[in-house]
């Protein structure tokens, strides 16, 4: 019902995102073998239609809205008052489309070496469990997709990855599902205790969180079982050992997804189902989260700069970059708030493409090791520029989508955990010293006789390229008309958190953007 | 003489009896004369009519049932409510007619290629399924016992079939042995139920424990009768039978077993339980409680170690065990026992459908490798991914992924035993979640030799699953999905949490 | 203490000592029809105790049935099987499995006992509460035509479905006597 009063079209927009790969799954899957050309044309229309439907969704998306926008609930299982309850707010839009663009792209940026419809199917079903994952409302429709999202991923991994691409996927698989066995738990557990408190039984999340009156008890219990779950997803330290593995053994495009995409359902979880349902237990628990949100980026800093593996070197950046996120999420500022739900849009962007460029450079060489590639600026520039923009935009050069996010972590967190602030800004530098370290090794010097052969980017490669290293500019420049989506949602998300807690958000030292009255960067803004 | 006799007949009155309620188990009587006649006159070369015969039998007897369910309104109550068909009875015969049909479909080729006697073998399946149906709709204890032994003598013989294999014979013996100290052990209980109490009938006895306090007798009779009941449902420690009875079984027996035979136990623990037990909830509650922990442990852990596919699935369907018990042993909540109820039945259903399509995907494979090793999977997605992929469906959905039946099976146990709220409760939930993680480890690595590995022997010729077998792998994956998706469909086939005679208390 | 009780409590008492001295006969009587033997004197004490409680149906048919036709088959299959020498039981597969056995056995006799002696006076029931006696009914097969109402009236169709265990023993038996086709019996021998 509320479908047609707050969205600006009837259309079924949600539903659809979800279906229309499921749908290409089927389709790719259904395709008979004597014609091989079709199914990644099957498969990229599949995808470039969702991903043309999540910009739309952005388009339409009304800027000042705090609530859920394009709802639509349809009674799925009446006796537990389970229904296909969908919606949008801004803290899942962004991530929304991002699911939407990255598939298309990693399925166009690389071919898998074999059974290219199975992985193709694979993908997209994986596509529609992030989707279905990122816009249910309903606990149990979450759960659903939150574990449909393991399979997928398991069979990418263990049937496309590298040489220990097996070991890679189960571990995966099974930290995951450990991580859920509790989840589901918690999450009936909730709904046992809220049908007390709401009078009938339901996982409706928008119900449960106005509704329900959890004691502070067991509303802590409630949490920690959610939590676990996530925690495991994002990762958070020590929870993250599977991390590496699953990255590096994944192919190129399951890595790309993994990282771009995956790991935020941990960190959106978080939001949603851990601050937004149970604002008291995580507002109670923040110096718990924020410190291993800390230990995670400096461990995360420290194990990459130690990789001699290129892959897993982006794979412990990913780690350090999580833990700002979180860092970020539970200190409580809408600042620092936004600059996450920020922050997880730009990893996944510059991760995402961290990632195809050591998968290009995997195909070319048939190595990931950092001391048998040398000189690479020499013989391919292009490719070398490219890296260079990505690099310093994971970095957070200033200018570059990264550092819109960290910086308002930073900036947001100082006021509140402060001494976690300045010691994850330690966590900065590192990644300025990994990073350009790694690119130093890798690119320049003399090339020796193997990397002289090194093909310069592809035409293709450099489509696929560009809009990432359009949306690291753009969302560096001008982070104006994401901060006005994300910041109403924030704002009453720190709402609840002060209804429930004695949590008071002291004044911000910064002003936000869009407190501003003009443009941020008048000059620079034609260029993005 | 013949006077006297006569005169003292005259206050007989034979008992009322609605034949139409007994429609299902009627049809099956008489099909099992017509089977046993039929097998004598037909020809060695045209045997093979007998499954298809055996196959109508069991379908005319759910139509029965369904017309039963579609025309019944309210619960029909037979010799003074001794033996009911209520919503709850004609489910579960719906559900045992429906897996004993799989069962025939997986058994015909079998048989047929085996050469082992085939009208007999049906005959006894059909007996045996007699048994469960009127387990069903029994509630006094004389006609749980009956049902009982009606279901397991054949299945001891069932399970010998192959009888020049000295595995086939152990698995006969062993579960004829225990399955008879079992039978003991329920009747020794049963009796001290019908001295402490002075009645058969269910309804009775629940009225009796339920007035005043419970004296050792009934303690010990509940006990009794309860572990009697856990032999069937192969609950731990009551277990060991039943993987080497699983594994020298032939297949199609051994899914028999594990689906039909175990749900009939759980049938006859829930009426118990629900009608007869509420005043000894104290008692059953912990007994049920430390069985289903020790169950769904014992058979994960034991189940990650096995190589052979059928002793795998074994261990798995005593661990899945586990996970039906659980809601039972938060029977007596208050407000539980609806939703514990339900859950079991659920469970019951869904675990039907998937684990006789795992053995189906077994029995189809095994045609080619004659093997089972789970090694000899291998490769299987290349050469028969339509296999590959029904049998990512089952163990999928035995490891409990949405949206497939076992996953929302899971669902409700788990839900039935959060609703009880109390710390024993949120303890055994915990378990059963870390056991879901054990759980999908061996499910997942058996996929994983499906989809990754090469075939072993590198024979890739297509497998070639006669046309019963595909039928029976339509309706278990048909039956997978569409009540994942779909849970309504359960929860709408009429109200099964309601037990006739139940929740009075 | 009259007559009559002390006549009970002598035939109790003595067909007590049958029925536990039988029963320990089978278990330690190396004879295998000497156990079988032992198994008799314990039936029979049973029905003796039957007799007692004017169950007289009852004492009958456990004569009957037991005693006289599956003693007798057991004794039959003994002899058939030639097993009438005595065998060593001595070796035991698994050690500890007789103490154990040992230990739960007089743990399961402690918890019963324990449990009638508690139950005792909750469980006094008049005279003529359960079982239609000879003397209260007045006619001297009260007992059996209670029974016969009880068979065929409310149990009657768990009473008929017994029948159809009567064909599975047939069927069973056919399995058993039954010669493998030759063909059959040959592949099977030599997978074996």
């Amino acid at each position: 019902m509320l479908a047609t009063e707050t969205g600006p079209i009837a259309f079924p927009i949600l539903s659809a995102l979800i279906f229309i790969p499921i749908i290409g799954a089927v389709i790719v899957a259904l395709l008979p073998k004597s014609r091989p050309e079709y199914p990644k044309l099957v498969a990229l229309m599949a995808s470039v239609a969702t991903a043309a439907m999540s910009i739309w969704l952005m388009a339409s998306f009304e800027t000042s809205e705090a609530g859920f926008q394009f709802v639509s609930k349809h009674t799925w299982i009446e006796a537990w008052g389970i229904s296909w309850h969908l919606g949008v707010d801004g803290i899942s839009l962004f991530l929304v489309v991002l699911t939407g663009i990255l598939f298309p792209l990693a399925i166009l940026a690389v071919d898998p070496h074999h059974d290219e419809k199975p992985y193709l199917a694979w993908l997209l079903m994986l596509q529609a469990g992030v989707m279905g994952s990122f816009l249910s409302l309903d606990l149990f429709v979450f759960f659903v997709f939150f574990e449909i999202v393991l399979v997928p991923m398991y069979f990418l991994i263990a049937g496309w990855g590298y040489e220990k691409r097996v070991y890679a996927a189960t571990k995966f698989f099974l930290y995951t599902m450990f991580g859920s066995a509790f989840m589901l738990v918690g999450l009936i557990a909730t709904v046992a205790i809220a049908s007390r408190d709401i009078g009938y039984t339901t996982f409706d999340l928008v119900v449960i969180a106005e509704q329900a009156n959890f004691a502070a008890s067991t509303g802590r219990w409630l949490f920690f079982a959610f939590a676990i779950a996530f925690a495991v997803k994002v990762p958070i330290f020590p929870l993250h050992t599977w991390l590496p593995d699953a990255h590096t053994q994944a192919p190129t495009a399951g890595s790309v997804v993994l990282a771009g995409v995956m790991l935020k359902l941990g960190t959106y979880g978080l939001l949603r189902f851990g601050v937004y349902l149970f604002p008291e237990a995580s507002y109670w628990s923040r110096n718990l989260w924020l410190t291993l949100a800390v230990i995670g980026i400096i461990y995360g800093a420290i194990a990459a700069t130690m990789q001699t593996d290129l892959k897993r070197l982006v794979a412990y950046s990913s780690v350090a970059h999580l833990g700002f996120i979180v860092l970020g999420i539970f200190a409580f500022t809408t600042q620092s708030m936004s600059g996450s739900t920020i922050q997880m849009v730009n990893h996944g962007v510059s991760t995402g493409a961290l990632f195809l460029f050591v998968g290009w450079i995997y195909e070319r060489r048939k190595t990931r090791q950092i001391s048998d590639l040398r000189g690479l600026q020499k013989v391919a520039p292009i490719f070398a520029a490219a890296f260079m923009l990505v690099m310093l935009s994971s970095v957070g050069v200033p200018g570059l989508n990264g550092f819109v996010g960290e910086f308002l972590i930073l900036t947001g967190s100082f006021l509140t955990a402060r001494w976690w602030t300045v010691v994850a800004a330690l966590g900065v530098i590192l990644a300025a010293v990994y990073l350009l370290w790694a690119y130093q090794r890798v690119f320049h010097g003399e090339p020796d006789e193997d990397n002289k052969k090194f093909p310069e980017l592809k035409i293709k490669e450099g489509l696929v390229l560009l809009p990432f290293l359009g949306l690291i500019v753009f969302m560096g420049i001008y982070p104006k008309p994401v901060l006005d989506r994300v910041q109403p949602s924030i704002d009453a998300l720190i709402g609840r958190v002060e209804d429930h807690t004695d949590y008071v958000q002291p004044k911000p030292t910064i002003e936000l953007v869009d407190h501003s009255q003009e443009p941020a960067n008048p000059e620079e803004e034609g260029d993005g | 003489m013949i006077a006297s006799l006569l005169a003292q007949a005259g206050d007989w009155t034979s008992p009322s009896i609605d034949w139409a309620a007994l429609a299902p188990e009627i049809v099956l009587a008489i099909g099992v004369n017509i089977i046993l006649l039929l097998d004598l006159q037909l020809a060695e070369t045209k045997k093979w009519a007998i499954a298809t015969i055996t196959g109508f039998v069991l379908l005319g007897s759910f139509v029965a049932v369904v017309v039963l369910a579609v025309t019944g309104d309210g619960a029909r109550s037979l010799f003074d409510g001794r033996y009911v068909v209520d919503d709850y009875a004609l489910i579960l015969k719906a559900l045992f007619l429906l897996a004993a049909y799989v069962v025939v479909l997986l058994s015909q080729t079998e048989l047929e290629e085996g050469g082992y006697y085939q009208g007999e073998f049906y005959v006894l399946l059909v007996c045996s399924v007699l048994g469960m149906v009127m387990m069903a709709s029994a509630r006094d204890l004389v006609s749980i016992f009956v049902a009982l032994e009606l279901l397991s003598i054949p299945a001891y013989m069932m399970a010998a079939w192959n009888k020049r294999n000295r595995k086939s014979n152990e698995a006969g013996i062993k579960y004829y042995l225990l399955g008879v100290f079992a039978s003991a052990v329920l009747l020794y209980g049963m009796s001290l139920l019908f001295g402490a109490t002075g009645s058969t009938k269910l309804t009775d006895i629940g009225a009796a424990l339920l007035d005043g306090d419970l004296i050792g007798l009934d303690v010990v009779a509940v006990v009794f009768v309860v572990c009697g009941f856990a032999f069937k449902i192969s609950a731990v420690p009551f277990h060991q039978w039943a993987p080497d009875t699983y594994e020298g079984a032939p297949t199609p027996v051994t899914a028999f077993f594990s689906v039909a035979t175990k749900a009939a136990g759980f049938v006859a623990l829930m009426s118990v339980v629900f009608i007869a037990f509420p005043g000894a909830d104290g008692v059953y509650q912990p007994l049920i409680w430390v069985m289903a922990a020790l169950t769904m442990t014992f058979g994960n852990v034991l189940a990650l170690r096995q190589t052979n596919i059928v002793r795998m699935l074994a261990y798995s369907s005593v661990s899945q065990g586990g996970f039906i018990l659980m809601p039972l042993a938060f029977a007596g909540e208050p407000g539980v026992g609806p939703a514990a109820l339900n859950a079991v039945i659920v469970y019951l259903i869904a675990y039907a459908f998937m684990n006789l399509g795992a053995f189906a995907v077994v029995i189809a494979v095994t045609r080619k490798t004659r093997s089972g090793e789970i090694s000899s999977f291998g490769g299987l997605f290349s050469y028969a991914p339509g296999l590959a992929v029904a049998m990512t469906i089952f163990f999928a959905s035995l490891a409990g992924i949405p949206p497939l039946a076992g996953w929302f099976a899971k669902f409700n146990a788990f839900k039935a035993v959060l609703d009880a709220g109390t710390t024993a409760a949120y303890v055994l939930a915990a378990i059963a979640a870390v056991n879901t993680v054990i759980a999908a480890a061996y499910y997942m690595r058996v996929l994983r030799v499906v989809w990754m590995d090469e075939a072993p022997d590198g024979d890739t010729s297509p497998v070639k699953s006669p046309a019963p077998v595909v039928a029976a792998l339509a309706i278990t994956v048909l039956g997978t999905i569409v009540l994942g998706v779909l849970p309504n469909l359960i929860a709408r086939a009429g109200a099964i949490d309601a037990l006739t005679g139940a929740f009075a208390g | 203490m009259s007559d009559a009780t002390f006549l009970e409590f002598v035939v109790f008492f003595s067909a007590a000592v049958m029925i536990l001295g039988g029963a320990v006969g089978v278990i330690t009587m190396k004879n295998p029809v000497h156990a079988a033997l032992g198994l008799v004197l314990t039936l029979f004490g049973v029905a003796v105790q039957f007799v007692a409680m004017q169950a007289h149906f009852l004492a009958a048919v456990q004569v009957i049935v037991y005693a006289g036709a599956i003693v007798v088959l057991f004794l039959f299959v003994i002899m058939l099987l030639g097993v009438d020498e005595s065998m060593d039981l001595s070796i035991e597969p698994i050690p500890i499995q007789r103490p154990l056995a040992a230990v739960m056995a007089v743990g399961l006799v402690g918890l019963v006992g324990a449990a009638i002696v508690r139950a005792r006076d909750a469980l006094i029931i008049a005279p003529g509460d359960g079982i239609a006696t000879a003397a209260d009914a007045g006619t001297h097969d009260a007992n059996i035509k209670q029974l016969a109402t009880n068979l065929y009236g409310d149990h009657v169709f768990a009473f008929q479905l017994t029948s159809v265990l009567l064909i599975v023993a047939v069927a069973g038996t056919v399995l058993l006597t039954r010669k493998w086709p030759k063909d059959v019996a040959d592949t099977e021998s030599s997978d074996a």
